[in-house]
């Protein structure tokens, strides 16, 4: 009698971790599938033509009728891919525009934050407090805030309406003194003692351990900064006046309604290096951010 | 206690950094403090005159309002989702969860305009097929438009930082629990959340940060003047600094600036001896 109750009471027991279990499963499946399903549009879009996705997105498009989810272009062109990559320099300069200020922003940044995050993590104290907790501040600020501040600086030097103007504000950023800050704090105090046995150059230690073991953060934080500025909008709104100083984020929110597959085949070229980049450093980016886990 | 020798060399170290940072945010805001006490043009000292101004400004009040309560529904929801999730996949199901939550971060925001607007659109995909025709992208539904589209942008990153904090708990207290008898939930109170609180701070931090940039997206779906519902201080700052009202621009910034220092102060680092937020 107790050996059936047992069995009935395992059984029920089973059950229910299955059931726990199929719903984890179907929400993780939910969230797999959420995370993908904007890029499907862009997707499909790219290879069908305009008057197909006039028919279908006509609600969106001009404001009557409805909008319909296309699942495969009953007439396939590439004629969008085409005109992005080969027809339209104004794609060619807003994207290489972007490249350009991306690239130098984060270099600049990696430059500029490594040394002051190792900085912090060695150097304790009531001024690196304060300095730190300024350094906090900055970096939650919306940009609006400092907006005019900015405004001032650049003005004053004459750079405005120039790359200068948005890669020297953004260089300082203190986002990535965040970020490689926590990195360096999980480097162990021994460390650091056995190298200071056999030498006492501070800059030594800096180069030869603390940044080799930090190397992932830095990473972590160079494809978050990437990321970050191929994004950037507010900048070059306001400090950029000729259009073709533009980054892409501003170029293609301004495409004409009349061409809506160039819309995205523009759209579908500027995620490509993101996924690239996504792809090799997926890596990096879970070690770096593993880095930040560890208790200081 | 780790040792404080060498204190000025270390700052040796900060220069460069601390170079720009003046540069380009300090000291011209020191100006800004100067402009927020004079009149239009910088001639008379006005006192607190923009203050005043700047407080009872209706929009002023919707737009730090309305920052507010982005902040204080999208940050926990945001927190809480990803934690869930992040358990869902250590504890089991959805591995293959890791290989594309990034990928929503990584997305342009221009890149997806146009299908945000082809999804919200008062003849959009959502109201096509389910037949209705309420105006998401401008109505008090806006507020929701963004907050789901911030978190579906940031989830997958803070999943990665929350599996990253569970992986640093060592898994024999989870089997030790077991054999203690302890369920699911007594693991999740009494591990798994003691656990992850070094992570807690940073995370905290970072996603107020994120929340602060979905302005992009609301920037370029709704416009400078988008629904009263997510009118932000982004916004505000945005159109005055188009007017160039730069009398309210420097008491607003100033304003804001304290705001943001009494926020974060709980998260200092603190000196030797005593740990802050930070150093838990």
């Amino acid at each position: 009698m107790l050996l059936y109750l047992s069995k009935k009471i395992k059984r029920v027991e089973i059950l229910r971790s299955y059931i726990v279990k199929m719903i984890a499963a179907v929400l993780a499946a939910a969230a797999c599938i959420l995370s993908c399903v904007p890029l499907l549009p862009l997707v499909v879009g790219t290879a069908t033509g305009n008057y197909e996705l006039a028919a279908y997105l006509e609600g969106t498009l001009w404001g009557e009728g409805g909008t319909y989810l296309l699942l495969f272009p009953s007439y396939p062109t590439l004629g969008g891919m085409v005109e992005a990559l080969f027809k339209r320099p104004e794609f060619y300069v807003v994207f290489w525009n972007s490249v350009k200020l991306t690239g130098c922003i984060v270099l600049g940044q990696i430059l500029f934050a490594v040394p002051a995050a190792w900085g912090f993590s060695r150097w304790h104290g009531r001024w690196s407090s304060l300095l730190f907790y300024l350094y906090t501040i900055l970096m939650l600020l919306p940009f609006q805030v400092t907006m005019l501040s900015n405004y001032i600086v650049i003005d004053g030097m004459g750079i405005l309406d120039t790359h200068a103007a948005v890669i020297l504000p953004a260089v300082f950023s203190t986002f990535p003194v965040f970020i490689i800050y926590r990195s360096f704090l999980g480097i162990p105090e021994e460390v650091y003692e056995a190298f200071l046995l056999d030498s006492s150059s501070h800059w030594r230690m800096f180069c030869h351990v603390g940044v080799p073991l930090a190397l992932p953060g830095i990473k972590s934080a160079a494809l978050l900064g990437v990321i970050e500025y191929w994004n950037m909008v507010e900048q070059p709104l306001l400090f950029l006046k000729t259009p073709s100083r533009w980054p892409f984020s501003l170029y293609i929110p301004g495409i004409s309604y009349d061409n809506v597959q160039y819309i995205f085949a523009c759209s579908l070229i500027v995620l490509t290096p993101m996924l690239l980049l996504m792809f090799w450093g997926k890596d990096d980016i879970r070690k770096g951010i593993g880095n930040m886990a560890v208790k200081p | 206690m780790k040792k404080c020798n060498g204190g000025l060399r270390y700052f040796a170290f900060l220069v460069p950094s601390l170079a720009g940072v003046l540069a380009f945010v300090f000291f011209p805001f020191a100006d800004v403090v100067k402009m927020s006490f004079t009149s239009v043009g910088g001639k008379a000292f006005i006192g607190f005159g923009n203050y005043k101004t700047v407080v009872t400004n209706q929009a002023f009040r919707l737009a730090v309002g309305n920052t507010c309560r982005f902040l204080l529904v999208c940050v926990p929801l945001l927190l809480l989702f990803s934690l869930i999730l992040a358990n869902i996949i250590y504890f089991g199901a959805g591995k293959f969860y890791r290989n594309i939550c990034l990928l929503p971060m990584a997305v342009p925001v221009a890149s997806l305009v146009f299908v945000w607007k082809m999804v919200f659109h008062r003849s959009g995909l959502i109201n096509t097929y389910l037949g209705s025709s309420v105006d998401w992208l401008n109505s008090s539904w806006s507020f929701w438009v963004l907050a789901g589209t911030f978190l579906w942008k940031n989830m997958g990153y803070y999943v990665v930082l929350w599996l990253a904090g569970l992986e640093s708990i060592p898994g024999e207290l989870y089997e030790a629990a077991a054999v203690d008898g302890a369920g699911f939930f007594s693991k999740f109170c009494h591990i798994s959340l003691p656990g992850l609180r070094p992570m807690f701070s940073a995370t905290l931090i970072l996603s107020v940060t994120a929340a602060l940039k979905s302005y992009r997206e609301s920037y370029l779906l709704a416009g400078e003047y988008p629904d009263k519902s997510i009118y932000m201080v982004q916004h505000l700052f945005h159109n005055w600094f188009r007017e160039m009202s730069v009398e309210k621009m420097s008491a607003g910034a100033v304003i804001l600036v304290v705001m943001f220092a009494v926020m974060v102060w709980p998260f200092r680092k603190k000196g030797e001896g005593n740990p802050g937020l930070f150093h838990d």
